[in-house]
Protein backbone atom coordinates (compact mmCIF):
# COMPACT_ATOMS: atom_id res chain seq x y z
CA UNK A 1 0.00 0.00 0.00
CA UNK A 2 2.74 2.50 1.02
CA UNK A 3 4.45 1.22 -2.53
CA UNK A 4 1.55 2.31 -4.15
CA UNK A 5 1.07 5.13 -2.57
CA UNK A 6 4.88 6.35 -3.66
CA UNK A 7 4.07 5.47 -6.89
CA UNK A 8 0.79 8.00 -7.58
CA UNK A 9 2.99 10.63 -5.60
CA UNK A 10 6.25 10.08 -7.72
CA UNK A 11 5.60 12.59 -10.25
CA UNK A 12 4.83 15.45 -7.94
CA UNK A 13 7.39 14.51 -5.26
CA UNK A 14 10.42 14.97 -8.50
CA UNK A 15 8.97 17.80 -10.14
CA UNK A 16 8.76 19.55 -6.41
CA UNK A 17 12.69 18.13 -5.86
CA UNK A 18 13.47 19.59 -9.15
CA UNK A 19 12.23 22.96 -9.04
CA UNK A 20 13.31 23.28 -5.88
CA UNK A 21 17.14 22.02 -6.43
CA UNK A 22 17.31 24.74 -9.44
CA UNK A 23 15.70 27.62 -6.67
CA UNK A 24 18.84 26.39 -4.40
CA UNK A 25 21.28 26.48 -7.41
CA UNK A 26 20.41 30.03 -8.60
CA UNK A 27 20.70 31.43 -4.65
CA UNK A 28 23.73 29.94 -4.27
CA UNK A 29 24.72 31.26 -8.45
CA UNK A 30 23.83 34.94 -7.41
CA UNK A 31 26.18 35.09 -4.28
CA UNK A 32 28.97 36.64 -6.28
CA UNK A 33 26.66 39.62 -7.67
CA UNK A 34 25.38 40.16 -4.14
CA UNK A 35 28.08 43.18 -3.44
CA UNK A 36 27.17 44.72 -6.88
CA UNK A 37 23.98 44.43 -6.64
CA UNK A 38 23.84 46.16 -3.41
CA UNK A 39 26.75 48.19 -3.56
CA UNK A 40 25.40 50.03 -6.74
CA UNK A 41 22.67 51.57 -4.78
CA UNK A 42 22.71 54.30 -2.99
CA UNK A 43 21.08 54.80 0.33
CA UNK A 44 19.28 58.01 -0.98
CA UNK A 45 17.79 55.33 -3.76
CA UNK A 46 16.55 53.42 -1.20
CA UNK A 47 12.97 54.60 0.10
CA UNK A 48 12.06 54.67 3.43
CA UNK A 49 9.19 51.95 3.67
CA UNK A 50 12.25 49.21 2.16
CA UNK A 51 14.79 50.55 4.90
CA UNK A 52 12.10 49.89 7.23
CA UNK A 53 11.28 46.71 6.34
CA UNK A 54 15.20 45.71 5.57
CA UNK A 55 16.76 47.40 8.48
CA UNK A 56 19.84 49.57 7.76
CA UNK A 57 20.96 48.67 4.12
CA UNK A 58 24.81 48.82 5.23
CA UNK A 59 24.56 46.33 7.81
CA UNK A 60 22.54 43.95 5.70
CA UNK A 61 25.43 44.85 2.80
CA UNK A 62 27.69 43.92 5.72
CA UNK A 63 26.05 40.53 6.81
CA UNK A 64 25.06 39.40 3.34
CA UNK A 65 28.94 39.31 2.44
CA UNK A 66 28.94 36.85 5.26
CA UNK A 67 28.47 33.17 3.88
CA UNK A 68 26.65 32.30 6.59
CA UNK A 69 23.96 34.74 6.77
CA UNK A 70 23.85 34.57 2.87
CA UNK A 71 22.72 31.20 3.06
CA UNK A 72 20.37 31.59 6.24
CA UNK A 73 18.59 34.76 4.61
CA UNK A 74 18.80 33.70 1.15
CA UNK A 75 17.55 30.17 1.37
CA UNK A 76 15.94 29.08 4.52
CA UNK A 77 14.35 32.35 5.32
CA UNK A 78 13.62 33.71 1.98
CA UNK A 79 13.43 30.50 -0.40
CA UNK A 80 12.57 27.72 1.57
CA UNK A 81 10.72 28.98 3.71
CA UNK A 82 8.09 30.15 1.28
CA UNK A 83 7.93 26.52 -0.64
CA UNK A 84 6.90 24.98 2.65
CA UNK A 85 3.18 25.51 2.80
CA UNK A 86 3.29 24.94 -0.82
CA UNK A 87 5.26 21.73 -0.59
CA UNK A 88 2.93 20.53 1.76
CA UNK A 89 -0.42 21.59 -0.31
CA UNK A 90 0.57 19.63 -3.36
CA UNK A 91 1.84 16.82 -1.28
CA UNK A 92 -1.61 16.69 0.71
CA UNK A 93 -4.41 18.25 -1.42
CA UNK A 94 -5.09 15.61 -3.77
CA UNK A 95 -4.39 12.33 -1.00
CA UNK A 96 -8.25 11.55 -0.51
CA UNK A 97 -9.95 14.64 -2.71
CA UNK A 98 -8.25 13.14 -6.08
CA UNK A 99 -9.71 9.45 -5.28
CA UNK A 100 -13.49 10.88 -3.96
CA UNK A 101 -13.46 12.83 -6.96
CA UNK A 102 -12.43 10.13 -9.78
CA UNK A 103 -14.33 7.39 -7.89
CA UNK A 104 -11.52 5.38 -7.34
CA UNK A 105 -12.28 5.45 -3.61
CA UNK A 106 -15.01 3.12 -3.87
CA UNK A 107 -11.76 0.75 -5.11
CA UNK A 108 -9.80 0.82 -1.81
CA UNK A 109 -12.55 0.98 0.44
CA UNK A 110 -13.75 -2.29 -1.02
CA UNK A 111 -10.95 -4.20 -0.80
CA UNK A 112 -8.95 -3.07 2.37
CA UNK A 113 -10.06 -1.28 5.75
CA UNK A 114 -10.80 2.27 6.14
CA UNK A 115 -7.89 2.06 8.71
CA UNK A 116 -5.45 0.72 6.41
CA UNK A 117 -6.32 3.54 3.62
CA UNK A 118 -6.46 6.16 5.69
CA UNK A 119 -3.05 5.74 7.69
CA UNK A 120 -1.20 4.56 4.37
CA UNK A 121 -2.33 7.51 2.73
CA UNK A 122 -1.58 10.21 4.94
CA UNK A 123 1.98 8.92 6.72
CA UNK A 124 3.08 8.14 2.67
CA UNK A 125 2.17 11.67 2.24
CA UNK A 126 3.49 13.12 5.74
CA UNK A 127 6.96 10.62 4.94
CA UNK A 128 7.55 11.99 1.26
CA UNK A 129 6.75 15.95 2.69
CA UNK A 130 9.14 15.30 5.24
CA UNK A 131 11.71 13.97 3.11
CA UNK A 132 11.62 16.45 0.66
CA UNK A 133 12.25 18.81 3.41
CA UNK A 134 15.33 17.00 5.10
CA UNK A 135 17.10 16.76 1.99
CA UNK A 136 16.49 20.19 0.69
CA UNK A 137 17.36 21.56 4.18
CA UNK A 138 20.58 19.25 4.29
CA UNK A 139 21.41 20.05 0.22
CA UNK A 140 23.00 23.30 1.08
CA UNK A 141 25.62 21.30 3.21
CA UNK A 142 27.20 19.43 0.59
CA UNK A 143 26.61 22.29 -1.90
CA UNK A 144 28.54 25.10 0.42
CA UNK A 145 30.98 22.46 1.40
CA UNK A 146 32.12 21.58 -1.81
CA UNK A 147 32.35 25.58 -2.94
CA UNK A 148 34.26 26.03 0.51
CA UNK A 149 31.37 28.16 1.83
CA UNK A 150 32.20 29.41 5.40
CA UNK A 151 28.96 28.09 6.96
CA UNK A 152 28.09 27.34 10.84
CA UNK A 153 26.78 23.42 9.83
CA UNK A 154 26.23 23.45 13.83
CA UNK A 155 23.05 25.13 12.77
CA UNK A 156 21.69 22.75 10.48
CA UNK A 157 20.07 20.20 12.93
CA UNK A 158 18.29 23.07 14.40
CA UNK A 159 16.95 24.20 10.61
CA UNK A 160 15.91 20.79 9.40
CA UNK A 161 13.57 19.99 13.28
CA UNK A 162 11.52 23.52 12.41
CA UNK A 163 11.34 23.35 8.88
CA UNK A 164 9.84 19.32 9.35
CA UNK A 165 7.93 20.03 11.77
CA UNK A 166 6.37 23.60 10.40
CA UNK A 167 5.81 21.77 7.21
CA UNK A 168 4.45 18.76 9.30
CA UNK A 169 1.65 20.90 10.28
CA UNK A 170 1.02 22.26 7.33
CA UNK A 171 0.51 18.91 5.69
CA UNK A 172 -1.75 17.70 8.22
CA UNK A 173 -3.93 20.94 7.99
CA UNK A 174 -4.10 20.27 3.93
CA UNK A 175 -4.70 16.57 4.70
CA UNK A 176 -8.14 17.93 6.56
CA UNK A 177 -8.95 19.87 3.78
CA UNK A 178 -8.34 16.52 1.68
CA UNK A 179 -10.93 14.35 3.46
CA UNK A 180 -13.52 16.23 4.60
CA UNK A 181 -13.80 17.83 0.48
CA UNK A 182 -15.23 15.82 -2.28
CA UNK A 183 -13.86 17.27 -5.36
CA UNK A 184 -10.20 18.94 -6.02
CA UNK A 185 -10.36 22.59 -6.04
CA UNK A 186 -11.86 23.18 -2.30
CA UNK A 187 -8.42 22.41 -0.64
CA UNK A 188 -6.48 23.95 -3.21
CA UNK A 189 -8.12 27.21 -2.52
CA UNK A 190 -8.75 26.53 1.37
CA UNK A 191 -4.75 26.04 1.39
CA UNK A 192 -3.75 28.95 -0.58
CA UNK A 193 -6.48 31.23 1.87
CA UNK A 194 -4.38 29.54 4.93
CA UNK A 195 -1.16 30.39 3.30
CA UNK A 196 -1.81 34.23 2.68
CA UNK A 197 -3.97 34.26 5.98
CA UNK A 198 -1.02 32.72 8.26
CA UNK A 199 1.15 35.81 6.82
CA UNK A 200 -1.39 38.02 6.97
CA UNK A 201 -3.10 37.53 10.91
CA UNK A 202 0.99 37.26 11.56
CA UNK A 203 1.46 41.28 10.90
CA UNK A 204 -0.71 42.33 13.71
CA UNK A 205 1.09 42.39 16.80
CA UNK A 206 -1.51 40.09 19.47
CA UNK A 207 -1.26 37.72 16.69
CA UNK A 208 2.25 37.62 15.89
CA UNK A 209 2.57 33.75 17.16
CA UNK A 210 0.47 32.70 14.45
CA UNK A 211 2.78 33.59 11.99
CA UNK A 212 4.76 30.13 11.44
CA UNK A 213 7.17 31.74 8.78
CA UNK A 214 9.91 33.30 10.93
CA UNK A 215 9.32 29.68 13.05
CA UNK A 216 10.43 27.32 9.84
CA UNK A 217 13.11 29.47 8.58
CA UNK A 218 14.86 28.90 11.68
CA UNK A 219 15.53 32.49 12.96
CA UNK A 220 15.60 31.35 16.40
CA UNK A 221 18.37 28.90 15.12
CA UNK A 222 20.70 31.13 13.12
CA UNK A 223 20.79 34.01 16.30
CA UNK A 224 22.11 31.11 18.86
CA UNK A 225 18.86 30.66 20.44
CA UNK A 226 18.50 27.00 19.18
CA UNK A 227 15.82 25.33 18.41
CA UNK A 228 12.51 26.58 19.59
CA UNK A 229 11.20 23.75 21.10
CA UNK A 230 7.76 25.06 22.79
CA UNK A 231 6.94 26.08 19.35
CA UNK A 232 8.29 22.73 18.17
CA UNK A 233 5.94 20.73 20.62
CA UNK A 234 2.91 23.38 20.13
CA UNK A 235 3.33 22.14 16.52
CA UNK A 236 3.55 18.57 16.88
CA UNK A 237 0.78 18.38 19.45
CA UNK A 238 -1.61 20.37 16.67
CA UNK A 239 -0.21 18.26 13.59
CA UNK A 240 -1.22 14.77 15.59
CA UNK A 241 -4.30 16.16 16.80
CA UNK A 242 -5.50 17.11 13.09
CA UNK A 243 -4.18 13.41 11.84
CA UNK A 244 -6.28 12.31 14.51
CA UNK A 245 -9.46 14.11 13.18
CA UNK A 246 -9.02 13.19 9.82
CA UNK A 247 -9.36 9.77 10.73
CA UNK A 248 -12.02 10.23 12.55
CA UNK A 249 -13.85 12.24 9.75
CA UNK A 250 -12.65 9.89 7.70
CA UNK A 251 -14.12 6.47 9.36
CA UNK A 252 -17.68 8.23 9.65
CA UNK A 253 -17.57 9.17 5.80
CA UNK A 254 -19.83 7.73 3.39
CA UNK A 255 -18.85 7.02 -0.63
CA UNK B 1 -26.27 -21.07 4.00
CA UNK B 2 -27.27 -17.10 3.65
CA UNK B 3 -24.19 -15.08 2.57
CA UNK B 4 -25.87 -11.84 2.49
CA UNK B 5 -28.64 -11.00 4.40
CA UNK B 6 -30.35 -7.30 4.74
CA UNK B 7 -33.01 -6.76 6.84
CA UNK B 8 -35.59 -3.61 7.15
CA UNK B 9 -33.07 -1.31 5.52
CA UNK B 10 -33.94 2.56 5.68
CA UNK B 11 -31.78 5.15 4.27
CA UNK B 12 -31.99 8.44 3.72
CA UNK B 13 -30.42 11.48 1.83
CA UNK B 14 -31.39 14.08 3.68
CA UNK B 15 -34.84 14.39 2.62
CA UNK B 16 -34.83 11.97 0.03
CA UNK B 17 -35.84 8.21 1.49
CA UNK B 18 -34.14 5.98 -1.16
CA UNK B 19 -34.07 2.69 0.81
CA UNK B 20 -37.45 2.11 2.73
CA UNK B 21 -36.84 -0.91 4.62
CA UNK B 22 -35.67 -3.18 2.18
CA UNK B 23 -35.12 -6.96 3.10
CA UNK B 24 -32.82 -9.31 0.88
CA UNK B 25 -30.97 -12.57 1.47
CA UNK B 26 -28.48 -13.94 -0.90
CA UNK B 27 -27.70 -17.30 -0.98
CA UNK B 28 -24.24 -18.88 -0.92
CA UNK B 29 -23.47 -20.05 -4.87
CA UNK B 30 -26.37 -18.28 -6.15
CA UNK B 31 -26.50 -15.65 -8.59
CA UNK B 32 -29.03 -12.86 -7.05
CA UNK B 33 -30.01 -10.22 -9.40
CA UNK B 34 -31.22 -7.18 -8.45
CA UNK B 35 -33.33 -5.77 -11.07
CA UNK B 36 -34.76 -2.37 -10.90
CA UNK B 37 -35.59 0.73 -12.51
CA UNK B 38 -33.13 3.84 -12.31
CA UNK B 39 -33.51 5.66 -8.69
CA UNK B 40 -34.98 2.71 -7.51
CA UNK B 41 -32.13 2.05 -4.48
CA UNK B 42 -30.47 -0.67 -6.17
CA UNK B 43 -27.21 0.70 -5.69
CA UNK B 44 -27.70 2.65 -2.35
CA UNK B 45 -28.32 -1.42 -0.96
CA UNK B 46 -24.98 -2.56 -2.66
CA UNK B 47 -23.41 0.23 -0.88
CA UNK B 48 -24.52 -0.14 2.47
CA UNK B 49 -23.89 -3.92 2.55
CA UNK B 50 -20.30 -2.79 1.38
CA UNK B 51 -20.36 -0.18 4.24
CA UNK B 52 -19.33 2.31 1.71
CA UNK B 53 -22.82 4.26 2.97
CA UNK B 54 -24.25 4.02 6.68
CA UNK B 55 -28.10 2.83 7.05
CA UNK B 56 -30.26 4.71 9.32
CA UNK B 57 -31.38 1.55 10.55
CA UNK B 58 -31.45 -1.94 9.56
CA UNK B 59 -29.31 -5.11 10.17
CA UNK B 60 -26.87 -6.08 7.51
CA UNK B 61 -25.06 -9.27 7.89
CA UNK B 62 -22.42 -10.25 4.91
CA UNK B 63 -20.53 -13.62 4.98
CA UNK B 64 -21.17 -13.86 8.66
CA UNK B 65 -20.31 -10.68 9.72
CA UNK B 66 -22.02 -7.26 10.75
CA UNK B 67 -19.61 -5.57 10.12
CA UNK B 68 -18.67 -5.64 6.42
CA UNK B 69 -15.41 -4.14 6.92
CA UNK B 70 -14.02 -7.31 8.49
CA UNK B 71 -14.84 -9.50 5.57
CA UNK B 72 -13.79 -6.83 3.19
CA UNK B 73 -10.82 -9.13 1.50
CA UNK B 74 -13.47 -11.67 0.70
CA UNK B 75 -15.66 -9.68 -1.64
CA UNK B 76 -14.94 -8.14 -4.95
CA UNK B 77 -16.56 -5.25 -6.02
CA UNK B 78 -17.55 -3.47 -9.29
CA UNK B 79 -19.04 -0.50 -8.47
CA UNK B 80 -21.62 1.67 -10.91
CA UNK B 81 -18.39 3.84 -12.34
CA UNK B 82 -16.01 1.41 -13.27
CA UNK B 83 -12.97 4.23 -12.63
CA UNK B 84 -9.58 2.96 -12.17
CA UNK B 85 -6.05 5.40 -12.05
CA UNK B 86 -5.94 6.47 -15.60
CA UNK B 87 -2.36 7.24 -14.96
CA UNK B 88 -1.62 3.32 -15.15
CA UNK B 89 -1.81 0.85 -18.22
CA UNK B 90 -3.37 -2.44 -17.69
CA UNK B 91 -0.09 -4.01 -16.37
CA UNK B 92 0.74 -1.77 -14.18
CA UNK B 93 -2.94 -1.93 -12.74
CA UNK B 94 -2.55 -5.19 -12.12
CA UNK B 95 0.69 -5.02 -10.14
CA UNK B 96 -1.08 -2.29 -8.51
CA UNK B 97 -3.85 -4.56 -7.44
CA UNK B 98 -0.90 -7.45 -6.50
CA UNK B 99 0.72 -5.26 -4.01
CA UNK B 100 -2.79 -3.96 -2.25
CA UNK B 101 -5.31 -6.37 -2.89
CA UNK B 102 -5.46 -9.84 -1.04
CA UNK B 103 -6.33 -13.01 -2.75
CA UNK B 104 -5.32 -11.25 -5.96
CA UNK B 105 -4.43 -13.19 -9.13
CA UNK B 106 -2.34 -11.48 -11.37
CA UNK B 107 -2.10 -14.17 -13.99
CA UNK B 108 -5.64 -14.69 -14.18
CA UNK B 109 -5.95 -10.59 -14.44
CA UNK B 110 -3.80 -10.30 -17.20
CA UNK B 111 -5.26 -13.89 -19.24
CA UNK B 112 -8.13 -11.69 -18.85
CA UNK B 113 -6.69 -8.21 -20.00
CA UNK B 114 -5.68 -10.60 -23.17
CA UNK B 115 -9.28 -12.24 -23.56
CA UNK B 116 -10.71 -8.69 -23.66
CA UNK B 117 -7.86 -7.75 -26.34
CA UNK B 118 -7.40 -4.62 -24.26
CA UNK B 119 -3.99 -2.86 -25.28
CA UNK B 120 -1.66 -4.01 -21.99
CA UNK B 121 0.58 -0.71 -22.16
CA UNK B 122 -1.51 1.78 -22.89
CA UNK B 123 -2.75 4.42 -20.30
CA UNK B 124 -6.17 3.93 -18.46
CA UNK B 125 -6.87 7.63 -19.44
CA UNK B 126 -7.16 6.72 -22.84
CA UNK B 127 -9.57 3.88 -22.80
CA UNK B 128 -13.53 4.17 -23.74
CA UNK B 129 -15.77 3.71 -21.52
CA UNK B 130 -16.76 -0.22 -22.53
CA UNK B 131 -12.78 -0.78 -22.43
CA UNK B 132 -12.52 0.69 -18.90
CA UNK B 133 -15.49 -1.30 -17.57
CA UNK B 134 -13.77 -4.45 -19.25
CA UNK B 135 -10.10 -3.65 -17.61
CA UNK B 136 -12.27 -3.40 -13.98
CA UNK B 137 -14.08 -6.53 -14.50
CA UNK B 138 -10.79 -8.25 -15.38
CA UNK B 139 -9.48 -7.09 -12.11
CA UNK B 140 -12.19 -7.35 -9.97
CA UNK B 141 -12.43 -11.70 -11.58
CA UNK B 142 -9.37 -12.20 -10.36
CA UNK B 143 -9.69 -11.88 -7.06
CA UNK B 144 -10.40 -15.10 -5.30
CA UNK B 145 -13.27 -13.47 -3.51
CA UNK B 146 -15.97 -15.64 -1.90
CA UNK B 147 -18.59 -13.05 -2.57
CA UNK B 148 -18.59 -10.91 -6.03
CA UNK B 149 -20.58 -8.00 -6.00
CA UNK B 150 -21.57 -6.60 -9.64
CA UNK B 151 -23.48 -3.34 -10.11
CA UNK B 152 -24.52 -2.78 -13.68
CA UNK B 153 -21.23 -4.94 -15.05
CA UNK B 154 -22.39 -4.74 -18.71
CA UNK B 155 -23.61 -1.37 -19.30
CA UNK B 156 -21.68 0.77 -22.32
CA UNK B 157 -20.34 -2.91 -23.25
CA UNK B 158 -21.09 -4.17 -26.86
CA UNK B 159 -22.95 -7.67 -27.51
CA UNK B 160 -20.15 -10.26 -27.78
CA UNK B 161 -18.43 -8.43 -24.71
CA UNK B 162 -21.39 -8.33 -22.67
CA UNK B 163 -22.43 -12.31 -23.08
CA UNK B 164 -18.58 -13.01 -22.60
CA UNK B 165 -18.92 -11.02 -18.99
CA UNK B 166 -21.86 -13.26 -18.77
CA UNK B 167 -20.53 -16.37 -19.29
CA UNK B 168 -17.77 -15.53 -16.98
CA UNK B 169 -20.61 -14.19 -14.19
CA UNK B 170 -22.69 -17.50 -14.43
CA UNK B 171 -19.20 -19.32 -14.46
CA UNK B 172 -18.45 -18.00 -11.06
CA UNK B 173 -21.75 -19.13 -9.20
CA UNK B 174 -21.31 -22.74 -7.69
CA UNK B 175 -18.49 -22.18 -5.39
CA UNK B 176 -18.77 -18.59 -5.46
CA UNK B 177 -21.87 -16.43 -4.37
CA UNK B 178 -22.75 -13.10 -7.16
CA UNK B 179 -25.23 -10.28 -6.28
CA UNK B 180 -25.65 -8.14 -9.17
CA UNK B 181 -27.91 -5.15 -10.33
CA UNK B 182 -28.89 -4.09 -13.63
CA UNK B 183 -32.08 -3.22 -15.18
CA UNK B 184 -31.33 -5.06 -18.66
CA UNK B 185 -33.83 -7.67 -18.17
CA UNK B 186 -33.06 -10.18 -20.79
CA UNK B 187 -29.40 -10.25 -19.19
CA UNK B 188 -30.79 -10.98 -16.19
CA UNK B 189 -33.04 -14.08 -17.49
CA UNK B 190 -29.89 -15.45 -19.02
CA UNK B 191 -27.72 -15.96 -15.63
CA UNK B 192 -29.82 -14.84 -12.46
CA UNK B 193 -31.05 -17.86 -10.41
CA UNK B 194 -33.03 -15.71 -8.47
CA UNK B 195 -34.27 -11.89 -8.63
CA UNK B 196 -34.99 -9.25 -6.75
CA UNK B 197 -37.17 -6.50 -7.77
CA UNK B 198 -36.81 -2.87 -6.56
CA UNK B 199 -39.05 -0.03 -7.20
CA UNK B 200 -39.07 3.42 -5.15
CA UNK B 201 -36.45 2.04 -2.36
CA UNK B 202 -38.51 -1.23 -1.63
CA UNK B 203 -38.31 -4.85 -3.22
CA UNK B 204 -41.48 -5.82 -4.51
CA UNK B 205 -40.44 -8.75 -5.53
CA UNK B 206 -38.18 -11.76 -4.26
CA UNK B 207 -37.91 -15.38 -6.05
CA UNK B 208 -36.35 -17.55 -8.33
CA UNK B 209 -36.81 -17.06 -12.27
CA UNK B 210 -39.04 -19.59 -12.95
CA UNK B 211 -41.33 -19.31 -9.79
CA UNK B 212 -41.84 -16.14 -11.10
CA UNK B 213 -42.80 -17.30 -14.49
CA UNK B 214 -44.91 -19.87 -12.88
CA UNK B 215 -46.71 -17.45 -10.64
CA UNK B 216 -47.44 -14.57 -12.73
CA UNK B 217 -49.83 -14.65 -15.43
CA UNK B 218 -51.87 -12.64 -17.79
CA UNK B 219 -55.14 -13.21 -18.01
CA UNK B 220 -57.06 -12.07 -20.96
CA UNK B 221 -60.71 -10.90 -20.41
CA UNK B 222 -63.55 -10.81 -22.99
CA UNK B 223 -63.96 -7.32 -23.57
CA UNK B 224 -67.33 -6.91 -21.27
CA UNK B 225 -65.99 -8.56 -18.48
CA UNK B 226 -64.32 -6.20 -15.84
CA UNK B 227 -61.35 -8.10 -14.30
CA UNK B 228 -61.95 -8.65 -10.30
CA UNK B 229 -59.75 -6.07 -8.23
CA UNK B 230 -59.46 -8.60 -5.23
CA UNK B 231 -57.99 -11.42 -7.46
CA UNK B 232 -55.46 -9.24 -9.50
CA UNK B 233 -52.22 -7.12 -9.11
CA UNK B 234 -53.33 -5.06 -11.89
CA UNK B 235 -55.11 -4.30 -14.97
CA UNK B 236 -55.13 -2.64 -18.01
CA UNK B 237 -56.44 -2.78 -21.81
CA UNK B 238 -54.60 -4.27 -24.48
CA UNK B 239 -56.31 -3.07 -27.78
CA UNK B 240 -59.56 -2.35 -26.03
CA UNK B 241 -59.35 -6.33 -24.41
CA UNK B 242 -59.01 -6.01 -20.47
CA UNK B 243 -55.69 -7.59 -19.51
CA UNK B 244 -55.02 -8.62 -16.13
CA UNK B 245 -51.79 -9.70 -14.25
CA UNK B 246 -52.33 -12.17 -11.43
CA UNK B 247 -49.74 -13.68 -9.16
CA UNK B 248 -50.51 -17.24 -7.37
CA UNK B 249 -51.92 -20.35 -8.65
CA UNK B 250 -54.61 -19.92 -5.79
CA UNK B 251 -56.06 -16.25 -7.44
CA UNK B 252 -55.32 -17.67 -10.99
CA UNK B 253 -58.30 -20.40 -10.03
CA UNK B 254 -60.26 -17.71 -8.54
CA UNK B 255 -60.49 -16.02 -11.91
CA UNK B 256 -60.56 -19.15 -13.80
CA UNK B 257 -63.58 -20.33 -11.33
CA UNK B 258 -65.74 -16.72 -11.89
CA UNK B 259 -65.11 -16.26 -15.48
CA UNK B 260 -65.34 -19.68 -16.90
CA UNK B 261 -64.82 -19.87 -20.61
CA UNK B 262 -64.49 -16.16 -20.94
CA UNK B 263 -60.97 -15.54 -20.21
CA UNK B 264 -57.50 -17.16 -21.28
CA UNK B 265 -54.11 -17.03 -19.59
CA UNK B 266 -50.97 -16.57 -21.29
CA UNK B 267 -47.45 -16.52 -19.66
CA UNK B 268 -45.35 -13.64 -18.87
CA UNK B 269 -41.51 -13.28 -19.51
CA UNK B 270 -39.70 -11.36 -16.74
CA UNK B 271 -39.17 -8.06 -18.82
CA UNK B 272 -43.28 -8.44 -18.70
CA UNK B 273 -43.17 -8.79 -15.10
CA UNK B 274 -41.00 -6.27 -14.38
CA UNK B 275 -43.43 -3.85 -16.03
CA UNK B 276 -46.36 -4.68 -13.85
CA UNK B 277 -44.74 -4.74 -10.99
CA UNK B 278 -42.55 -1.32 -11.63
CA UNK B 279 -45.96 -0.09 -13.19
CA UNK B 280 -48.22 -0.97 -10.75
CA UNK B 281 -46.03 -0.54 -7.68
CA UNK B 282 -47.47 -3.60 -6.21
CA UNK B 283 -45.74 -5.92 -3.44
CA UNK B 284 -46.22 -9.81 -3.79
CA UNK B 285 -42.78 -10.37 -1.29
CA UNK B 286 -44.96 -9.55 1.75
Amino acid sequence: MLVNEMIKMRIRTVVIFLVMVAVLISVVALRPFVDQIFGSISQEQIPNFVKKLMGDPQTLLENLKKDDYYLWSQWFGKNLVQFIPLIALVIAFPIFAREIEHGTIHYLLTRSTRLRVYWSKSLTGLLINGLLLLILSILPVFITLALGWDVNYQNFPGYVVQAVCGGSFFFSLYLVFSVVSKDQVKPIVLGIVVMIGDAFLGMLKPLRFLNLYPYMSGSSVYLGLGVDWRYTFALTVLSVFLLLFGWYYFQRSEY
Amino acid sequence: MIVVKVGDLHKYYRNVHAVRGGSLEVEKGSVHAILGPNGAGKTTTIKCILGLLRPQSGEIHVLGSSKPEKVISKISYVPEAKEFYEFLSPVKAVRFCEKFVEHFDPSKALQLIKEFKLPENAKIGTFSHGMKTQLYLSLALAQNAELFIFDEPTWGLDPVVRNLVLEMIRDLAGDRTVLYTSHILSEVEKIADKVSIMVQGRFVFHGDLEEARKNFKYVIFDPQVEPPKEFVLMSFKRGGVPVAVVYGEENLGEVLRLYPGRVHVEPMNLEDIFMALVRGDVNVSE
